[in-house]
């Protein structure tokens, strides 16, 4: 009927992913277009990118998904619209329009799904493989289910197809042996960003472990942003027993350029480990950017040449500290 | 020094070797063949067979690469990665492609493709896009001459679906 439908199917969805605005226009040609396009939209990776998904544990055996999707590329996603009808009503929280801060006008859909259910399997499929900003929050102590299974595992599947991420958020959640599973994760998704929360006042083990795991994770980010949480008074214990100096400058060897370690609760580094920091960075000759917090008002930090950039500012009883080299990594967050 | 390229209707075209370069599938084809740019010999003595491209598109092809033969080689941006982006066509590619109708870009698409030339390639499948882009479903049968076999009745249900988050 046209020549459209003759074009090898690579060439066509070539075609379609340029036109992700206009998927529902095309869908009413005709029937062997409407056909032509279903099948570009039941491939995951044809699908545009999601704005945003939230996963969040609920208390019991469950977890809320939010997906955010760009409201002009809606009609691309009608096989999620499918699934999220066939679900019991009490699964489906809302779905709804409504204007984002970035400009993007929206469509959300929240729903609830039990732990072990096939539908978060068959979820995996009918999201893209590209997301801008994922978040894995948690309120509650890490507990396996039924199943012997844990959230993370749960999260895991969900996203078992994405493919690109630009900002991961892993909100407080304890480094345990379940953050294995957060690893082989990270390690199958190319991100660009991971925001890292942890609370270390649980145990004398908590920051050799939380040392071990950023090690770890800083073999495929670019950017980390971790923040050191405690909610218990022996937020120090196990600090003595890590090498933070050692640790940033190893975390600095892999593809990570810029590292935000947020130390309010905790006391990491002294204002001579800054400076060593700083110094070997420097030395190495590559792209960086280091920022943190010191308990302490900071000593100078001399370096030859104009290849540091330095910004302090005081912070209540605290300092910031944030540097980098000349000139900074291209997405690094400055400080202003 | 100059290569050969013979098209599926036994048409022989004589092209720049930096011409040859820019299509990755002649560019493999004469590494597999030992055609190199300092061995004029091997040059004289080989052509290289294109059975996927006629004579008509070879000659339009051409006319790109000739056009576009000292562009700096572009660096692969992180949405490039991911596999979508707008490209932005110039002018020139923009009057070069506006007189050739939908069946005849098609071809062309096809032969940019087979012979991985990827500047050309995101020319056309831009230029396309942007003929349908913003376009209702009417206006794009009308453009392709297409007969509408939808009833107004799944027109209807088409519509009430893509407005899925309303019901």
């Amino acid at each position: 009927e046209c020549l459209l439908s003759h074009l090898p199917s690579e060439l066509r969805f070539k075609i379609f992913d340029l036109l992700t605005e206009s998927i529902g226009e095309l869908r009413m040609v005709s029937k062997s277009w409407r056909q032509l396009v279903d099948n570009w939209a039941a491939v995951p990776v044809n699908l545009p990118e999601l704005l945003q998904i939230d996963m969040i544990e609920n208390e019991g055996s469950s977890m809320n998904v939010i997906i955010d999707i760009r409201k002009t590329e809606k009609a691309c996603f009608g096989k999620l619209r499918s699934f999220v009808k066939q679900l019991p009503r009490e699964s489906k929280n809302q779905m709804e329009e409504s204007e984002t801060t970035n400009f993007h006008q929206i469509y959300r859909v929240s729903i609830d799904l039990s732990f072990g259910s096939a539908s978060i399997d068959r979820l995996s499929f009918l999201i893209s493989t590209k997301c801008k900003k994922v978040t894995i929050a948690k309120y509650h102590k890490d507990k396996a289910s039924d199943d012997g299974r844990h959230y993370i595992n749960y999260v895991s599947d969900l996203m078992k197809n994405l493919k690109y991420i630009d900002e991961l958020t892993y909100w407080r959640h304890d480094v345990n042996e379940e953050s294995a599973n957060l690893l082989r994760l990270i390690r199958q998704i190319s991100i660009q960003n991971v925001t890292f929360s942890v609370d270390v006042s649980c145990t004398s083990f908590t920051l050799p472990m939380t040392r071990d795991f950023l090690l770890k994770i800083r073999e495929n980010i670019e950017m980390l942003n971790c923040t050191f949480h405690a909610t218990a008074t022996n937020s120090n214990e196990g600090s003595d027993n890590v090498d933070w100096v050692e640790t940033v400058l190893t975390m600095f060897q892999g593809s990570i350029q810029s590292i935000k370690m947020e130390t309010h609760y905790v006391c990491l580094f002294t204002p001579n480990d800054v400076c060593q920091i700083a110094k070997a960075l420097v030395a190495r000759g590559e792209p960086f950017h280091f920022k943190t917090f010191l308990h302490e008002k900071p000593q100078p930090i001399i370096v030859k040449g104009n290849i540091l950039r330095k910004k302090i500012a005081k912070f209540s009883n605290q300092w910031i500290i944030d540097l980098s080299s000349r000139p900074p990594p291209p997405r690094a967050p400055l400080m202003c | 020094p100059n290569v050969k390229l013979v098209t599926s209707d036994n048409e022989e075209f004589v092209v720049d070797f930096r011409i040859a370069k820019m299509s990755v599938t002649v560019s493999r084809l004469m590494e597999a063949m030992n055609m190199s740019e300092t061995d004029d010999a091997s040059l004289l003595s080989n052509s290289i067979p294109l059975p996927n491209v006629t004579k008509a598109v070879m000659a339009r092809v051409i006319e790109w690469c000739e056009k576009h033969k000292n562009d700096e080689p572009k660096e692969e941006k992180e949405n490039d990665k991911r596999g979508r982006t707008t490209h932005v066509v110039s002018d020139w590619d923009k009057e070069f492609l506006k007189n050739d109708e939908f069946g005849r870009l098609c071809q062309l698409m096809g032969a940019a493709n087979y012979l991985e030339i990827k500047g050309l390639f995101n020319d056309i499948s831009q230029t396309i896009a942007n003929m349908i882009h913003g376009k209702k479903s009417d206006e794009i049968a009308e453009m392709f001459n297409i007969h509408c076999d939808l009833t107004e009745a799944e027109k209807k249900e088409i519509r009430k679906k893509t407005a899925w988050c309303e019901d």
